[in-house]
Parts: C-alpha cells; sequence; structure tokens
C-alpha cells in the first residue's frame, strides 16, 4: 500500500509539465496496482470502521487516484454489506453519515488531472450523492459538491455530463435556481457519446493528461468521467434547465433551451413527451417575451411537429386568444383550460402570460398615446371591474421601476390620480458607450462560438461516413472524367472543409 | 306561371341539345339549379334625404337593364324619390320584356303606396309578355337548331347571340351566359370575340360576378389584330368595366388608374347600358382620391386633359380635389360630404362609398399632420370635425376626454395609418420620432444574439445527430395517443417526473406574485 502511495506521490505539475508519458504511465501503474491491492485485502477495506482512518492518511489533493479508488471500493462494500433493501442508500452514505466526510473531502479537493483517470469510480460516487441527496430530501451538500466537481474539472463546463443532469435535477429539487444557472449559464458545444468520440480519439491519441483544448477528450465514454448519455437524459437536461430558467424569470434563456429540444433529432413518425411539454413552455414563453406566439424553429423535423401541435391544441387555443387583443377572450380561454394547466403543472406560466397580456397592452399604449389619465389606462388594461385605479397607478408605477416601460407619472392639473407621460422613443435607447460595449462583448463571445464551429468542422471531416461519401463522390467523378487511373485514390486525401457538403459538391463540379 | 315559362324553356333547351349531340350533361343540371332562382336585388341602405339630382334627367344618362336597376335601387333606398322612382321603374319595367322585373317593381311600388299588388298589376300584359318571351325562345332555339343542322358557323354565331340576348333581357342570366359561351365557339374574327366577351361582360356586371368581368377583358386585351378604329372604340368601354371591376373589388389604387385612361371622346355614350361618363368621371375623381397622393393627383388627375373633360361633367370631384391639392382638407371632406347621398343611390358606388369616404378621410388627416410636429386636438377637431361614419364602436371614455374624434385618430394609430401619438393631459397630437441609428444598432444587436443562439442550438443538435440521440420510437410497443398517430417513447415517467417540478417551481411562483 505504502509503495502505491510513493508511486502516486509520483504526480505532481511538474512531472506533468516536464514529461506527459511518465506521468500517464504513472498513473496508469498505480492503478492497476490499487486492482491488484484489491483483491487480496478486500477484507481490510470492507470493514466500515477501518477504512475511514485509512481514507484519513491520505490526502486527497495530492493523492486523488488512490484516493477515490478506494473511496469507490468503500461505497461499494458498504452498499454490498447492506442486504437490508437493494434501493435504498446505507446510513453510513447518507449526508451527515459516518462516511460522509470522506466523500465530501473528496469532492471538495482533488487534483482535476488525476481525477481524469479514476472516471468510472467518480461516477459512482456523484450517482450515490444524488441518490444520497434524493433520498434525505438534504440536496444543499450534494449540490455544493457537485458544483464544485463540475467547475473543477471542467473549467469551461461545454462538454455534457450525467454529473450535469444530477446537478439540474438537484437543483430542481431544492429549488435552487439560481444555483442551477450557475452552471447551465455555461454553453454545452460536447456530448460525449460513444459514437461521437470515437472519432476524436484516432485523432487526439494523447494522454488523458494532456492539456487538452475540448474537454470532449477526457470527459467521454472511454474515460468514464460521465455516465452513457442518452436521448433522454440529453433532452431531460434541456428541459429543467429550462424550467430552472423559467424559475428565475430568465424567459429567453429558457426559451433558448427549450429550443434545443424542440429541434432535437428524431426519428421518422416519432416526437418524444419531453418535446410535447417543450413545447407548450415554449408557446406560453413567446407570449411572455414577445407578445406573439413564436415561429417554429426551422431545424424542426415537420413531422414531430405535426404530432406536437395536435396533442398542445389547448395551448395553441391561448395564443390565439391572446392574438385577438381582447382580455376577456384570454382570461375566458384560460379559465376554460384550468385543469389542464394544473396538471401539466403550466399553471405558473399562464399566470405570467396573463401578466404579460397586461405589459403589453400598456405597453402598446405607449405607443399610441404620449400622455394619458391613470383611469383611462385603467380602462384599456385593466380587468377589475369597476376599474382599480389605484391598483393600475401601482402597476405602472411597477413597470416604470422594472424598466419595461420608459415613463413618468406627473400629478394631474384637474383631477385624478394623475397622468402617465410616455418617453418619446428615441429616450428609450442606449447611449454609445453602452452599445459599444455591447459590441465587443459580443464579438469575444462569437470568436469563442466560431472556434467550436470550427472544431466541429474538424471532427466532423474525420467522420466515417463523411469520408467514405468523399470516396463515393471521387470514384463517381472518377468514372465521369474516364480517367486512365481508375484506381480509387487513397482514402486520406485532404477532406474539403465546410459545414455544408453539398455546396462542396457543387464547388467541385 | 312563371315557372311555366321557365319548365318550357328548359325542355325546349334540352331539345336542341339533344338534336345536335353536343349534349353536355352538366351544363343541363346546372341550368335546372340556375333556373328556379330569379334574386330579387335587396338593399339595405335607407337615405332620407333628397339627394341633389333630378330623377329624370339623372336617369336619361342611361339606357338597356340598367337603367330598371337603378330606378329600383333609389326606390328602394331612397324615402325622399321612392314613389317617383317606384313608378318609373314600373313603367321601364312594362318598356322591356323582363316579367320578373316588373313583377319586383310593382311589389315595391305597392309597398311603398300601400296599394294592394293585384290592383296594380297588369295581368294582361304579365301573361302576354310571358308567352310572347316563350314564344320568342322557341322560335329562336328552333332557328338555331336548324342552323347547327345545317352546320353554318356563321348564322350558329348568330343565332346564339339572338338567344343570349333574348334571355339577357328577359332576365335569364344563366342561359344569356350559356348562349354567348357557345356563341365564342362559332365566332371567326376579333371583331366576334370582342362583342361576345362585351356581352358576357354585361351579363357579368349585372351579375357582380367580378372575376368573370377580369377574364372577359382579358381575352379582348388578348386580341391581336383588331382594326385600330375598333379597339379605339373597344378600348373605353374596357376600361371603364375593368375601373368598375378593381373599385368593387376594393382595389381603388387600380381602379382610379384605369378610369383615368378611359378616353372621354371614344367613350360618349356608348356604354350607357353599364356606365355614364358621369359615372367615370365620378369613380374615378373618388378613387383617385381615396388612393393617390398629392402630387400624383396633380399629375394624374388634374393635369390629365383628356379626364379633365370627365371632370368638368362633376364639377364638385374637380373642386374636391383641387382642394384637397391645395391642402385644404375640411372643404374637400365638406364637398363630398355634400354629395354623400347621391353617391348612396349609386348602383355601383353604394357598397363602396363608406370606406372610400373613410379612406379620405383617413389620408386627409395624415396629409394635414405631415408638416408639423405637434397639434392640438382641438384646433384638428374643428377642421375636420367628427366623422359621420360610426366611430362609437370603442370604449367609452370615463374621463370625458375622448372625443369621437380622439376615437377616430386611436384607431388611425392602431392601424398604422397615422404615425403619430396622443397626448390626452395637453389634448395635442404629437408626431413619431424616432432614431434611425438607434433602431440600427439595437437590430445589429438582435442579429448577434438570434446568430449566436441559433448556431449553438444547431451545433448542438449536430452533436446530438452525430452522437446517435435520436429520438426513437420506444421498444416496448409505445402508448398511442388519441390522434393515433404518434409514437411516445418511454419517456412518460420522467415526464410526470418534470412534472412534479414544475409543480413546485409553480408554488414558488405565485408564493412570490
Amino acid at each position: 500500500m505504502d509503495t502505491i502511495l510513493a508511486d502516486a506521490a509520483q504526480l505532481n505539475d511538474v512531472l506533468l509539465a516536464t514529461d506527459e508519458s511518465e506521468y500517464d504511465n504513472v498513473a496508469l501503474h498505480v492503478l492497476q496496482a490499487l486492482r491488484k491491492f484489491q483483491t487480496p485485502d478486500q477484507t481490510i477495506l470492507l470493514t466500515v470502521s477501518l477504512a475511514p482512518m485509512l481514507l484519513e492518511s491520505i490526502d486527497p489533493v495530492s493523492l486523488t487516484i488512490p484516493y477515490v479508488y478506494l473511496l469507490h471500493s468503500l461505497l461499494e462494500s458498504t452498499i454490498k454489506a447492506n442486504h437490508s433493501s437493494s434501493r435504498s442508500l446505507p446510513q453510513a452514505l447518507l449526508p451527515d453519515g459516518q462516511l460522509w466526510p470522506a466523500v465530501t473531502a473528496g469532492l471538495l479537493a482533488f487534483d482535476p488531472i488525476q481525477m481524469r483517470y479514476v472516471g468510472p469510480q467518480l461516477v459512482k460516487i456523484v450517482e450515490v450523492v444524488y441518490s444520497g441527496a434524493e433520498q434525505t430530501s438534504n440536496f444543499v451538500p450534494a449540490i455544493q459538491l457537485l458544483q464544485n466537481l463540475i467547475l473543477r474539472l471542467d473549467p469551461q463546463c461545454c462538454t455534457l455530463s450525467t454529473t450535469h443532469y444530477y446537478y439540474v435535477k438537484l437543483c430542481l429539487y431544492a429549488r435552487a435556481y439560481t444555483e442551477a444557472t450557475n452552471i447551465i449559464d455555461f454553453p454545452i458545444y460536447h456530448i460525449p457519446t460513444s459514437e461521437a468520440t470515437k472519432t476524436l480519439e484516432k485523432r487526439l491519441g494523447k494522454y488523458l493528461c494532456s492539456q487538452q483544448e475540448s474537454s470532449l477528450a477526457y470527459i467521454n465514454p472511454q474515460s468514464g468521467l460521465s455516465g452513457k448519455i442518452t436521448s433522454r437524459v440529453y433532452l431531460e437536461y434541456y428541459l429543467l434547465g429550462a424550467l430552472c430558467y423559467i424559475g428565475t424569470e430568465q424567459w429567453k434563456k429558457a426559451q433558448a433551451f427549450l429550443e434545443i429540444v424542440l429541434v432535437a433529432p428524431t426519428q421518422q413518425n416519432v416526437a418524444s413527451l419531453i418535446m410535447l411539454e417543450a413545447y407548450k413552455k415554449w408557446l406560453l414563453l413567446g407570449l411572455i417575451i414577445k407578445g406573439q406566439a413564436p415561429d417554429l424553429p426551422r431545424a424542426m423535423g415537420a413531422n414531430a411537429a405535426k404530432h406536437i401541435r395536435i396533442l398542445a391544441k389547448p395551448y395553441e387555443c391561448v395564443v390565439d386568444a391572446f392574438k385577438t387583443n381582447k382580455l376577456e377572450v384570454l382570461h375566458a380561454e384560460i379559465q376554460e383550460g384550468l385543469d389542464i394547466w394544473q396538471q401539466e403543472g403550466n399553471y405558473g406560466l399562464m399566470v405570467e402570460v396573463s401578466n404579460a397580456f397586461r405589459r403589453f397592452a400598456v405597453i402598446r399604449l405607449s405607443k399610441m398615446f404620449a400622455a394619458l389619465p391613470i383611469e383611462e389606462v385603467a380602462q384599456r388594461t385593466s380587468s377589475s371591474q369597476p376599474q382599480d385605479t389605484q391598483e393600475t397607478l401601482a402597476y405602472v408605477q411597477q413597470l416604470i421601476s422594472t424598466g419595461e416601460l420608459q415613463a413618468t407619472i406627473t400629478p394631474s392639473q384637474t383631477s385624478g390620480l394623475g397622468t402617465v407621460r410616455f418617453l418619446p422613443p428615441t429616450a428609450a435607447h442606449k447611449t454609445e458607450q453602452e452599445v459599444e460595449q455591447e459590441h465587443r462583448a459580443k464579438t469575444i463571445e462569437l470568436k469563442v462560438l466560431l472556434k467550436h464551429i470550427s472544431d466541429y468542422d474538424h471532427q466532423l471531416a474525420a467522420n466515417k461516413d463523411y469520408v467514405e461519401w468523399l470516396t463515393k463522390l471521387k470514384k463517381a467523378r472518377d468514372q465521369d472524367k474516364k480517367a486512365a487511373d481508375k484506381g480509387v485514390k487513397p482514402l486520406g486525401g485532404p477532406p474539403v472543409p465546410g459545414d455544408f457538403p453539398d455546396e462542396d459538391m457543387m464547388d467541385e463540379w | 306561371m312563371a315557372g311555366e315559362f321557365w319548365r318550357q324553356s328548359r325542355f325546349s333547351n334540352k331539345g336542341i341539345n339533344s338534336a345536335v349531340k353536343t349534349v353536355d350533361f352538366v351544363d343541363i343540371a346546372m341550368s335546372e339549379d340556375q333556373h328556379v332562382t330569379h334574386i330579387k336585388p335587396t338593399y339595405h341602405v335607407t337615405v332620407s334625404e333628397a339627394p341633389k339630382f333630378d330623377l329624370q334627367s339623372y336617369i336619361a344618362n342611361y339606357k338597356g337593364r340598367t337603367v330598371f336597376r337603378r330606378l329600383y335601387l333609389i326606390a328602394s333606398c331612397s324615402t325622399a324619390l321612392q314613389e317617383e322612382a317606384a313608378r318609373l321603374a314600373v313603367a321601364e319595367a312594362k318598356k322591356g320584356s323582363d316579367v320578373n322585373q316588373y313583377q319586383d317593381a310593382v311589389q315595391l311600388l305597392a309597398t311603398i303606396t300601400g296599394q294592394d299588388v293585384q290592383e296594380l298589376m297588369d295581368k294582361k300584359w304579365l301573361s302576354n309578355q310571358e308567352k310572347q318571351n316563350a314564344a320568342e325562345s322557341k322560335r329562336l332555339e328552333n332557328e338555331l337548331k336548324q342552323y347547327k343542322n345545317n352546320l353554318i358557323r356563321e348564322s350558329i354565331r348568330m343565332g346564339s347571340e339572338e338567344l343570349g340576348v333574348h334571355n339577357h333581357n328577359t332576365g335569364d342570366l344563366p342561359n344569356a351566359l350559356k348562349s354567348f359561351n357557345r356563341m365564342r365557339d362559332y365566332c371567326t374574327g376579333p371583331g366576334h370575340i370582342a362583342t361576345t366577351a362585351f356581352r358576357t361582360i354585361a351579363v357579368n356586371i349585372e351579375q357582380r360576378n367580378w372575376l368573370g368581368v377580369q377574364s372577359q377583358v382579358a381575352k379582348i386585351r388578348a386580341l391581336q389584330q383588331m382594326k385600330p378604329e375598333e379597339s379605339a372604340k373597344n378600348q373605353p368601354k374596357i376600361f371603364a368595366a375593368q375601373g368598375l371591376q378593381y373599385m368593387s373589388l376594393g382595389d381603388y389604387k387600380e381602379a382610379a388608374n384605369f378610369f383615368l385612361d378611359v378616353d372621354f371622346a371614344a367613350l360618349g355614350d356608348n356604354y350607357n347600358d353599364v356606365i355614364s361618363a358621369n359615372d367615370v368621371a365620378v369613380y374615378g375623381g373618388l378613387c383617385a382620391l381615396a388612393s393617390m397622393s398629392r402630387s400624383e393627383l396633380q399629375n394624374k388627375v388634374l393635369d390629365n386633359a383628356n379626364f379633365r373633360s370627365f371632370l368638368e361633367l362633376e364639377p364638385h370631384i374637380r373642386r374636391a380635389i383641387n382642394s384637397f391639392c391645395a391642402s385644404k382638407y375640411s372643404q374637400c371632406l365638406e364637398t363630398l360630404e355634400s354629395y354623400r347621398v347621391d353617391y348612396l343611390l349609386d348602383i355601383y358606388l353604394q357598397e363602396q362609398l363608406g370606406l372610400i369616404y373613410t379612406k379620405i378621410r383617413t389620408k386627409s388627416i395624415v396629409q394635414y399632420f405631415q408638416p408639423f410636429s405637434r397639434v392640438t386636438l382641438k384646433s384638428m377637431e374643428k377642421m375636420f370635425g367628427t366623422s359621420s361614419i360610426s366611430t362609437t364602436n370603442g370604449q367609452q371614455s370615463s374621463t370625458g376626454t375622448i372625443t369621437p374624434f380622439v376615437q377616430e385618430l386611436i384607431q388611425m394609430i392602431e392601424s398604422d395609418a397615422l404615425q403619430a401619438r396622443i397626448d390626452l393631459e395637453r389634448m395635442v397630437l404629437i408626431a413619431y420620432e424616432e432614431s434611425p441609428r438607434a433602431i440600427m444598432q439595437q437590430q445589429a444587436l438582435d442579429t448577434v444574439d438570434n446568430f449566436i443562439n441559433e448556431a449553438r442550438i444547431k451545433l448542438l443538435r449536430l452533436n446530438a445527430i452525430n452522437g446517435g440521440l435520436e429520438v426513437k420510437q420506444a421498444q416496448n410497443k409505445g402508448k398511442q395517443t388519441a390522434s393515433g398517430a404518434m409514437y411516445i417513447s418511454s419517456l412518460v415517467d420522467v415526464s410526470s417526473g418534470s412534472g412534479q417540478f414544475q409543480g413546485q417551481g409553480y408554488s414558488l411562483r405565485s408564493a412570490r406574485g
């Protein structure tokens, strides 16, 4: 055991910086040794009382590999030892249980490079943490641990993993929407499925410990740092993420997340129920953001869209009612489907839609009037009968304070509560400096995005199907030309860059 | 009795068709449908004021069936002229051979004067005329049959035309159309085709089948080898018919353009069975006012030597256009308003007048406001007064600051006709101003945002496809929904789970709200 630890101690930043292959070798060696070590001495680990002491003697920061490995075996054996029920976790593993401090220590402080070598073990630990939190409804510690883990492992956070999925789920359980946005705010660029990483592996071909441009290189099924991502996990992650955004009233981001679900690739004539859920919310969000139904995303499959729209008919009726600009119609429609909204958990959004209607009604007034008495606003926008002018005054004040409305309220010269004076549209615009600043921010954002696009383009260029297609193309062309040399040229020819192979094909002809 | 007549003529019609072996079953079936219905025109407008025109001289402008139709309309709509018009209509109907028209007119007169229908009805004339009509139809059909047997194209054409004209005169419009359609098959020269088309147009206009008019006009215009003098003769009629068509369909700009191109000298009173020169002046002038800008009005209408001759017939239209061009909008509207009654009694203008007047009024207000950045509502209201078109469909103001005129302005702003905002505190109308630079900047930022968003979504989608994350059909027999078309993948449980989250999310939100 001591020798293993001594070996593992070699794994430090200096070695990583000087010799990556040596680092890789040592890490793998340590892993192997650990595996051998476990078999004869399993009895030692099985005793729950002894293991914490052993773990305590290991520093999780410098000796992450042995620590996580041992922690994993400990958890496994504890679960095995607990035969009572297969579903629930033993007491010792739950938050505030006997082993919890060890788990916390391992996930809070670790060496991210070493951690790459113990992916499968880590995923198991994450699952234990997740189910433990679920079982005890004590979500906060788990959320903190997972957030730390995700960010340490992948500071750019651009690769989806099952840890993400568990994290968002826990946040929703705990209603910690703001916590969730800390993670889901990072745009995801990679999905680590075995299909996606097949090509990558060959191309990068380096060591797990190497400095990588994209985290996909180590967060993938081969390294085991993420569990298996299925279409269900993928869709659910985005739907749940959207719910978190809705919880924090970040409507636009929520809508973008839902759109990802809507355009998810589907087989012929199949639509997922998650997509249906997403569509309903997406429609309502359109009303809240813009006051009108959004256009269907172009990439959405026509067939899936057809099925989904049939099933979301009550929601489309609300959209139509919204369009009529008549408060009574909208209210009647919302009232009509009350059961549906409540059953499907969309009642809160419906309330928001109703509020949005009022907001847009006031904003529409600002396009027609430069100034008008509060009473008039109440009459044109309020739902209550007789109109509650005081309430309307408060509402307009609130709109002004949140910046939704550019207006002032002045005391009336004659009688009544006062006059709302809408500022001219020119006053609502940003200053030049603000605009410039925004431009700069967007430029940076765009550059990052473009880099990801070109990365992905490279990755696709190495795709087997694409290369096969290129070969076929070449064959066809060669036959067309009836060149003397009829043999197929080697495949290694430079792949044609560009996202749109069709266009390139046209160019070459 | 009328039914008897129709049955007879239908029977004989069939006889002819089968004799010449050109039976068209569809045709017969159709004619049976159409025979039964003689549609009595109904009008919903009531005008109590007396119009400015003199009925006798007004109606003397026209000839043919339109005389009766115009008289009948005036008798139905104008309380001041109803009796006079109804009597004239009865007399006019008796001159012709359409028994239905006569019966309609007598009935109308009876309701107006309170007399008994039976007393007023000249039954002898009626039965005589019906017999005559039937005999004439029979004669013409027999002649046509003979011609067809002899296979002389020109005779068949003439025979069909005669039968069509007879049908038209007796008010059997569908059969008239059929005869004219048959007539076209035997046309030999462009002149014939033009004649046929004009006959069809006349029937189509009476039926208000504007699409039919359009297709016939297209046929005439497509004719190539027309003699110059003939095409000169046809041109004004075509333009007038097309103008009428566009006006009735609500496309005032096109209508104005066609009316403005009608050649005054060539039209003369050639087309009096449809439209008089006075009508062209009024329709053209009103359509132009409703659709053209001030400079267009000046160039195309007032400076148009040809159309000036028309305008001389209706000087008040010219006055209205002149005052519009001179920015004297209230005068223009007043002039038009004083002729509202006259136009409401016009057979083609009646339906469109409200819309045309509203358009002219809206345009006047927009034009009036253009040079100002702000105008007091009071001065505008003084200028334009309250529109006589009902504007009471809006809500009534609780504070009393919203007059019908302001309500009208609000509607104009809502429909984007007027770029302005109303200040109800200081009672002024303020021009809408915006900074193009700021809008542009905002647009640029929005575009970037959209692009980033879309690119991310697409990239993820590519990733998903590449990663084989397609939503697949459920392995264990998916639940079928009511629509029966959608296979739900095995996600049902999860989705209900997420429903739970939404519930939680909601309770949080509602607690806050």
